[in-house]
């Protein structure tokens, strides 16, 4: 049953008189479940892609269904309740809101929704656990090493039990090992929860963990395995 | 050096919107500076130039023009440091880039500094330009209040001044930041973790705080135990002199301690916010306390403006309400009528008059026909004004007055001189004599170390005279010098006409039909003749300093468009710095409106600081306005000082209230079109600002 359902998605950006096509054409199809690793080129449109799937951005073309709801169709707000309830992000840099403890960072999603940290206090420590950083609730961003705070993205990224975990290069400046934890964990998700997650990576190594591979080459997908 | 200035404009291009931004906060700083001189000179020609005989009123209003424009610098100051300060900041990373690539500290320098004269340099031509026509526009606004002002004129030395300190401010904040963005390593700039930055925490045992914790402690234990407006042998000008020093010594306690109050306030609020605002409120108030001295700096620049609102209230509410309204009861009790050559009730306008001795003497026509009216059902005192410097009270360059017999004769009755040293019937007897003598207040007393029977060396029309000191006290409502009858050759040039001529009815008088009589002549001589009663005497007064105020007001109304203008800039950088954490609120799922609560709330509240320190600045000053002037100079050694401070405080609030509400409305509001266009678009160009930079320098290549 597929939960994500991308079709001919075009995304142009118009750059002065260039127009650059960072899509050209994409079809793209993801199962329920499935844990998906994205690859290419740079600039090939891997994190484009992976931002019109997350409704972070609208294509110049083509349609984007999640969950049977076209995202076209939906207004901002509609659209902001999903990336809250149905969607996990994870990026490359940049995941932790500077003033806000791990466990409040963790907390975000459930605290923009209206809910109080208490009643999910046993929630929080749950993912805090799963990352391996019970230990470091209460630290700041600023306290707390890449890895770790990747991890405390991810724990984000899974306290609301999204549907689809989307992950842009979650291991790209991290070293060997804690890259591992962090594709360990995914898979988990993945196996355990029947999270589905699409990772855009450039590391063949990390790749393997994935059920499939797609590349895409140029904005266009050149071949999936 | 050819490459480093054409890397300055590529910076210069590059950044246009922020240039544009922070050029724009010192325009508005220098416009605003311009425009207070513009405003000035408007004020002052309406009073006809102020010159001669009306040094007083230039006298006072000067002290109060300096002070208040003073403080509208300096807010314009904190403007400018903060938007250029904001910028350099902001850019730290790409200085240490520059740095890892081979830059000196030198060269990094040099660049820093080149571009805040750019930037600095474009802000104030445009604020030279729009200086005239904003301080044009303010002297207009003000017929609405009833005072008609005249044209203002751009001065050499306002442009002068908007300069140095439109350029010199810029240079100043860009040289701080540059130093320190020079001194850091190309690493730590570099390091991807300077975008989270730590919170900055401001500690009670920091040496600013404690400083301005002792400071502001030292002096009100002073103020309040051992109050200068007490001393003995204490004189004008050393008050106002006194006023300003202890004022702007307040000023800076409470700039000193006003990042770590601030930090407290955000810390007690936020639970509160978090209850009620959700996260949104949560995260304004971390985010206020990211950053303790730009949050000063801003709140500052509304705190400013009202304090003087505050303050200035406070002083002209010690002059009215406590000094006259104490000291003008007396004047009451003798209630008779005045005549003069010119309005007295006009307010401001008849200071150009009053004290001017060739517009205010009366006509002789008027003089002969109010003999006739009153005949024998009243005394008459002829009264001159003059000049005479030395002796000038309550503050220096107020004219003093030269009385006829009888109005002197009248000074048997306590009620009508108020004799605080010597023995009344020596005083009669001095100013009786032939020659020059005086009463004056106790503060010119003491400032010659007289009393009863010691003389004085006064400049009289033709040259220094010796004048005895017949008694110490006061006469009417102002606490004024008066000269003897004998006095007169010394003082009066020959055949001129006095000023006033003063009706005192006798007991059996039938007042009613008296006054109706005399009021005729005011229909007999338009225009020459103005009867004023005991009642609009002490109104003529208060009238004036009410209508000061307004002027004040005026010129606050400059304050405020600057607060506002800095508001709008720290808005704008402080979100364009946020992008990335704005869009990432927007990724996990903040909608706009969440965001926009946020940012707006923020804004609030730092119009709430503003609001809570300008109040705490203003009241102060108020009470200092009481405790620094005291009641000496106006006869009143024996007033409560502590008491007085207390009750100006209430008319410095009536002035102010609304400010209190309105410098948070108008934050929020100026914050709520720079959030919204923080949130349009969709949530990945927020993520990517750099992108979205270089999209727009394209753009603009076009
Ligand atoms: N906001 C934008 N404006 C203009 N061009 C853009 C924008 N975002 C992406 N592009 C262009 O679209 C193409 C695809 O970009 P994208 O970021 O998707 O690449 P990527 O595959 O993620 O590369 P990398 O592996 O380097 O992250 C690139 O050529 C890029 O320059
Ligand atoms: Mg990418």
């Amino acid at each position: 049953m597929s939960i994500l359902h991308a079709t001919q998605l075009n995304k142009e950006y118009q750059m002065g008189e260039v127009t650059v096509h960072a899509l050209r054409g994409v079809d793209f199809v993801v199962n329920k479940g499935e844990f998906i690793a994205i690859m290419g080129a740079s600039g090939s449109g891997k994190s484009t892609l992976l931002h019109l799937l997350g409704g972070l951005d609208s294509p110049s073309d083509g349609e984007v269904m999640l969950a049977g709801k076209r995202l076209a169709q939906l207004n901002d707000n509609d659209l902001t309740i999903i990336r809250r309830r149905e969607i996990g992000f994870i990026f490359q840099f940049f995941n932790l809101l500077p003033t806000l403890s791990a466990a409040e960072n963790i907390a975000l999603p459930l605290l923009i929704d209206g809910k109080r940290i208490g009643d999910y206090a046993a929630k929080v420590d749950e993912v805090l656990t799963l990352v391996g950083l019970a230990d470091r609730k209460d630290h700041r961003p600023h306290q707390l090493s890449g890895g770790q705070q990747q991890r405390v993205a991810i724990a984000r990224a899974l306290v609301t039990d999204p549907a689809i975990i989307l992950a842009d290069e979650p291991t790209g400046n991290l070293d060997s090992a804690s890259g591992g934890e962090i594709l360990k964990i995914l898979r988990h998700a993945c196996d355990e929860k029947e999270q589905t997650i699409i990772m855009v990576t450039h590391d063949e190594h990390a790749a393997k963990y994935a059920d499939r591979i797609a590349r895409l080459k140029d904005g266009m997908i050149d071949a999936q395995s | 050096m050819k490459s480093l200035n054409e890397l300055v404009i590529r910076n210069l291009d590059q950044s246009r919107s922020r240039t544009l931004l922070t050029a724009l906060s010192v325009s508005i700083g220098v416009a605003t500076i311009t425009a207070t001189g513009v405003f000035e000179s408007g004020i002052k020609a309406s009073w006809g130039g102020g010159e001669g005989p009306a040094g007083f009123i230039v006298n006072i209003t000067a002290i109060l023009f300096t002070g208040v424009g003073g403080m509208i610098l300096l807010a314009a100051g904190f403007l400018i440091f903060n938007a250029f300060a904001m910028t350099v900041t902001q850019r730290q990373k790409q200085i240490g880039m520059m740095r890892a690539l081979g830059m000196t500290r030198k060269q990094v320098m040099r660049l820093i500094l080149l571009e805040a004269l750019a930037t600095g340099g474009i802000g104030t031509i445009i604020g030279l330009l729009l200086g005239q026509p904003f301080g044009q526009a303010i002297l207009s606004s003000m017929s609405q209040f009833g005072f008609e002002a005249g044209r203002g004129s751009l001065r050499l030395q306002d442009v002068l001044l908007a300069i140095f300190l439109g350029m010199g401010i810029t240079l100043f904040a860009s040289l701080v930041p540059a130093r320190r963005a020079a001194s850091v390593s190309p690493m730590t700039a570099l390091k991807e973790t300077d975008d989270a930055k730590q919170v900055t925490k401001v500690e009670f045992r920091s040496p600013r705080t404690m400083a301005g914790f002792i400071v502001g402690i030292l002096i009100w234990a002073w103020l309040l135990i051992a109050p200068p407006g007490e001393w003995s042998g204490y004189y004008p000008p050393l008050d106002l002199v006194l006023l300003q020093v202890v004022g702007i010594i307040w000023l800076f306690a409470v700039i000193l301690l006003a990042p770590y109050l601030f930090q407290k306030a955000a810390d007690w609020v936020k639970p509160f916010l978090w209850k009620f605002g959700g996260i949104s409120g949560r995260l304004a108030a971390d985010n206020l306390q990211r950053n303790p001295a730009r949050l000063t700096l801003t709140a500052l620049s509304f705190a400013i403006g009202i304090s003087v609102l505050v303050g200035a209230a406070g002083l002209v509410s010690f002059q009215n309400d406590v000094l006259l309204g104490t000291i003008s009861k007396n004047a009451l009790q003798e209630a008779g009528w005045h005549i003069y050559a010119f309005d007295r009730s006009s307010g401001v306008a008849q200071l150009s008059s009053f004290g001017n001795t060739s517009a205010s003497a009366l006509d002789p026509a008027v003089i002969e026909a109010a003999a006739e009216i009153v005949r024998d059902r009243a005394e008459v005192g002829t009264i001159y004004m003059v000049n005479a410097a030395e002796i000038g009270s309550p503050t220096t360059g107020f004219p003093s007055f030269l009385l006829n017999e009888s109005e002197v004769k009248r000074f048997r009755r306590p009620e009508v001189f108020n004799l605080l040293e010597g023995d009344r019937d020596e005083m009669l007897r001095l100013l009786l004599q032939p020659g020059c003598a005086l009463t004056t207040s106790p503060a010119v007393a003491a400032k010659f170390k007289v009393t009863q029977g010691h003389s004085i060396s006064v400049t009289g029309i033709h040259g220094k005279v010796d004048c005895v000191v017949a008694g110490v006290g006061s006469y009417g409502i102002v606490p004024v010098s008066l000269l003897s009858p004998g006095a007169r050759d010394f003082f009066v040039p020959e055949g001129r006409t006095p000023d006033t001529y003063a009706i005192h009815p006798r007991p059996d008088t039938d007042r009613a039909a008296l006054e109706a009589d005399i009021f005729k002549l005011e229909e007999r001589f338009p225009d020459k003749a103005f009867v004023s009663t005991a009642d609009q005497e002490v109104r003529a007064v208060t009238d004036t300093s009410d209508q000061l105020m307004v002027i004040f007001n005026g010129m606050l109304l400059l304050a405020i468009v600057g607060a506002a203008f800095g508001m709008l800039n720290t808005v704008m950088v402080g979100i364009l710095e946020r992008q990335k954490e704005i869009g990432l609120l927007r990724a996990v799922g903040s909608t706009r409106g969440q965001i926009m609560n946020m940012l707006i709330l923020e804004s609030v509240l730092t119009g709430i600081f503003g609001v809570l320190l300008g109040a705490v600045m203003g009241f102060g000053w108020a009470a200092i306005s009481a405790l620094t002037i005291g009641g000496i100079a106006w006869t009143l050694p024996d007033l409560d000082l502590r008491a007085a401070a207390w009750v100006v405080l209430t008319p410095a609030f009536l002035n102010g209230w609304w400010a209190f509400i309105a410098a948070p409305l108008m934050a929020g509001l100026i914050a709520y079109p720079v959030a919204r266009s923080a949130v349009r678009g969709s949530a990945v160009d927020a993520l990517q600002p750099e992108r979205r930079d270089i999209i727009s320098a394209n753009r603009s290549a076009q």
